[in-house]
């Protein structure tokens, strides 16, 4: 979908991924574009994560709307939605979970279809196991060695992750972004209980 | 993204445009400006930088800050004004110099022009930009009330901005520090801390979050009450409100005292009696210590929230007047394995950051500065709870889209109402309005597609639309109180009235006339259907004549001829609002109204 739009302003043709005319410097209005090509990085799970924080940072600085506020009301919008597009992009990018779920549908795998593996047997029962021994738990050293436990399984599923996105096995790759979801949620409810 | 790199258009140094900083405090306020690449702080009449944000209305005059001398005066002047925007800031409680009733808002806006007044004094110029500050913990209410304020005194809000934001943003400039900061702001009324990023050019808010109702206000009531239990044996809570003030006030004054000294003799008076009582530091420290351990109680939440590890903080840094008590660096240094940096005045910096911020956006820059919502933004769903749109601590601007339906067959209306809070029920949560979608087709119950948007702008003010997807109809809600124009429409107006402007009065008169007319014009537009159904063809005439006049007038900045024609179009609905009421009336009765004995 590499269709060329028209400058508002100077009528000039941009480029689908450029928000700035070339010709007279005017910002552009907001486009269809996927987060990946929005922040300028290339499309995969094992993102650089500071790359991704300068690449962000980078984008803030040309769009965001401190730069605008001399500037038409007409361009004054076009940087709030742009600026917002690009905080939302980079909030997504930036978690492993959503990277996920946005690489799934570039590839054209509906991440909706996930409903099965939350029968998976043995992933619920992964889950069960992590949760009763926190639960069980009966000194704060014990839980903290519990969550010590869960972490090295979510960088373990990370793993696992990454190498089925370079291996373009989706399904697999559908059901472990399911089950980091789920471990990402229980980590989140231990460290409240600690 | 393609980057183009873009030249910004960088005035000359000479036409430097100018912005000024104004720390809006409960306690104090302090303006400055940046002018042709040289920062200072705007001088009262006193020569003070720190100007008590203390209003007096006597007979047929107004006094302001330093004027305001600590005597008998200083127990009958306003104080803490700004406490009063995390409530209803649109009750009339106050009594103006001419006796009329006027809200706090008002009193704010008085204020306003008091310090407007000054700096142009310093200045020797008119002035209308500025960035304000705001207690990161602020919600949508509280900050769109200041900057009505703002406006209605003839300032251009050219941004609202945080004030630990701001704080930082003055600190990594002047020092040139990189890191992770944790800035504690504890003011005269409100608590917030923020984490923040600092590298080249660039500040980033990680996270904030706060009290808004805990500064050193409440340590003064603690204080006082302390007090008077201690040496008169009297419970605080059963005197009167005049005694009660006087008492607060008092403890405030000797708080002052003892950031100077740790222990003095002080005469005491209560209910006619006088003591003179020992006053020491330690019985203060011990008095306050709950709301000191439930700031460090704030700080750790934070902390804790969004996993950054102590030891990734190169240090804290101590903002707002009440942070001056050593008390708080102690119990810091207690509870937190780190730096703290103290090296930057606590009462002047958050202004220092809203001017060098303002020079820049007027005047261009490569920084940049990237704030975040304090708080949840969403709206109210089945058996009262709450759906959050927008959660707390993402990066502003923001806009999010969420789709809803209907849960009754037919149903052909929505009523939205928009919630601020972290609570899940939404009777815990702030509400900040609600508007009715209507027109929807009818549809069994979950088809209409429903689209809200929830927009927050860089200023963190919410623009909140609803759409049904199948009729495009849509409505918009500005967070507003009353009838109030919305915050775009008096930006334009505030815009607008500098043009051609003989004074700040007429300015002030221009931009009052604007606002009346723009709110009636408003109103007309939604009642229009009604007036087509009950009035006469040639009464539907005669108001749309009035209307046009009255928009017509609104291009110029002439506040006779719009005052005349909002009286034109008054008097032109004068029968349709008649007839409106009997129309209301009627219905209820479910008959003619002449009919009825």
């Amino acid at each position: 979908m590499s269709v060329n739009s028209i400058c508002w302003d100077c009528e000039n043709a941009i480029p689908p991924n450029v928000f700035i005319c070339q010709k007279c410097n005017k910002i552009q209005p907001p486009k269809q574009v996927d987060e990946f090509k929005l922040m300028g990085i290339s499309e995969t799970f094992d993102l650089d994560l500071d790359e991704l924080e300068k690449a962000y940072l980078k984008l803030q600085q040309v769009f965001h709307p401190d730069k605008y506020s001399q500037l038409s009301d007409q361009e004054i919008k076009y940087s709030t939605l742009l600026s917002s597009m690009i905080n939302e992009a980079y909030q997504k990018l930036n978690s492993s979970i959503s990277r996920a779920t946005i690489l799934l549908k570039l590839n054209g795998f509906n991440p909706h279809s996930e409903d099965k593996s939350f029968n998976d047997p043995d992933v619920l029962e992964e889950i069960m196991d992590i949760q009763n021994e926190f639960l069980e738990a009966e000194s704060s050293e014990q839980k903290k060695l519990s969550i010590q436990k869960l972490n090295l399984k979510i960088s373990e599923t990370m793993e696992n992750l990454s190498i089925s996105f370079k291996n373009k096995e989706y399904a697999i790759a559908n059901k472990l972004n399911v089950k980091l979801s789920y471990l990402e949620k229980i980590r989140i409810d231990f460290k409240k209980q600690l | 993204m393609n980057l183009i790199k873009i030249k910004e258009p960088m005035s000359s140094k000479n036409d430097a445009k100018i912005c000024l900083g104004i720390d809006f405090g409960t306690t104090n306020s302090v303006c400055s400006v940046k002018v042709k690449d040289k920062f200072q702080f705007i001088l009262d009449d006193n020569g003070k930088t720190l100007i008590p944000t203390l209003i007096l209305y006597s007979e047929k005059t107004k006094k302001f800050g330093n004027q305001i001398i600590k005597n008998e005066s200083y127990f009958n002047s306003i104080f803490s004004i700004k406490r009063n925007f995390t409530k209803d800031f649109d009750k009339k409680i106050y009594d103006d110099e001419n006796g009329a009733k006027i809200s706090s808002m008002e009193v704010s806006k008085d204020f306003f022009i008091y310090l407007k007044n000054l700096c142009e004094k310093n200045l020797n110029q008119n002035v209308f930009d500025c960035v304000i500050t705001v207690p990161a913990y602020f919600d949508e209410k509280a900050r769109s009330g200041i900057m009505r304020a703002a406006f209605m005194a003839g300032l251009r809000v050219r941004r609202l901005i945080n004030e630990p934001t701001a704080a930082a943003f003055a600190y990594g400039l002047e020092k040139k520090k990189k890191g992770i900061f944790f800035v504690y702001d504890l003011g005269g009324g409100t608590f917030d801390v923020s984490l923040l990023k600092l590298s080249d050019g660039i500040f980033k808010v990680i996270a904030t979050s706060g009290d808004p109702n805990l500064g050193g206000d409440d340590f003064d009531i603690l204080y006082a009450k302390w007090l008077v239990k201690k040496y008169f044996k009297i419970d605080f809570d059963s005197l009167n409100n005049r005694e009660k003030l006087k008492l607060v006030k008092k403890s405030k004054l000797i708080k002052e005292k003892l950031f100077e000294t740790q222990t003095f003799n002080e005469k005491l008076k209560v209910n006619e009696c006088v003591k003179e009582i020992e006053i020491n530091i330690k019985d203060f420290n011990k008095a306050i210590n709950n709301l000191i351990d439930s700031t460090i109680k704030i700080s750790l939440e934070l902390l804790n929230e969004v996993d950054v590890e102590i030891n990734k903080i190169e240090g804290f840094v101590l903002v707002g007047g009440s942070s001056r008590m050593k008390c708080i660096s102690e119990k810091i240094k207690e509870n937190f394995e780190t730096t703290i940096f103290d090296d930057v005045n606590p009462d002047l910096v958050v202004s220092k950051g809203a001017a060098l911020h303002g020079y820049e956006l007027l005047n261009g820059s490569d920084n940049v500065l990237l704030d975040v919502t304090p708080l949840s933004l969403g709206i109210e769903t089945m058996g009262g709870l709450m759906e959050k749109i927008i959660s707390r601590n993402t990066p502003i601007p923001a806009i999010k889209e969420q789709t809803f339906t209907t849960h009754e067959n037919g149903q052909t209306a929505i009523k939205f109402l928009i919630l601020q809070g972290e609570r899940e029920t939404s009777s815990n949560n702030r509400k900040l309005g609600e508007f009715i979608l209507s027109n929807i087709q009818p549809k069994p119950a979950g088809i209409p597609r429903i689209t809200v948007m929830f927009s927050l702008d860089a200023d963190g003010i919410l623009f909140v639309t609803a759409k049904d997807e199948e009729t495009g109809i849509q409505n918009k809600l500005s967070v507003k109180t009353n009838d109030d124009l919305d915050l775009n429409d008096m930006r334009k107006i505030v815009e607008s009235s500098i043009e051609n402007a003989k004074d700040d009065i007429h300015q002030r008169m221009v931009i009052e006339a604007k606002v009346k007319a723009k709110s009636f014009l408003n109103e007309i537009e939604s009642v229009k259907k009604d007036i087509e159904l009950l009035c006469s063809k040639n009464d539907i005439n005669d108001i749309e004549d009035n209307v046009n006049l009255l928009k017509k007038s609104l291009e110029t900045n002439d506040c006779d001829m719009i005052n005349q024609n909002i009286e034109k179009l008054n008097k032109a609905t004068e029968s349709f609002a008649q007839k409106r009421i009997e129309n209301d009336f009627s219905q209820v009765i479910g008959k003619d109204v002449d009919k009825i004995d």
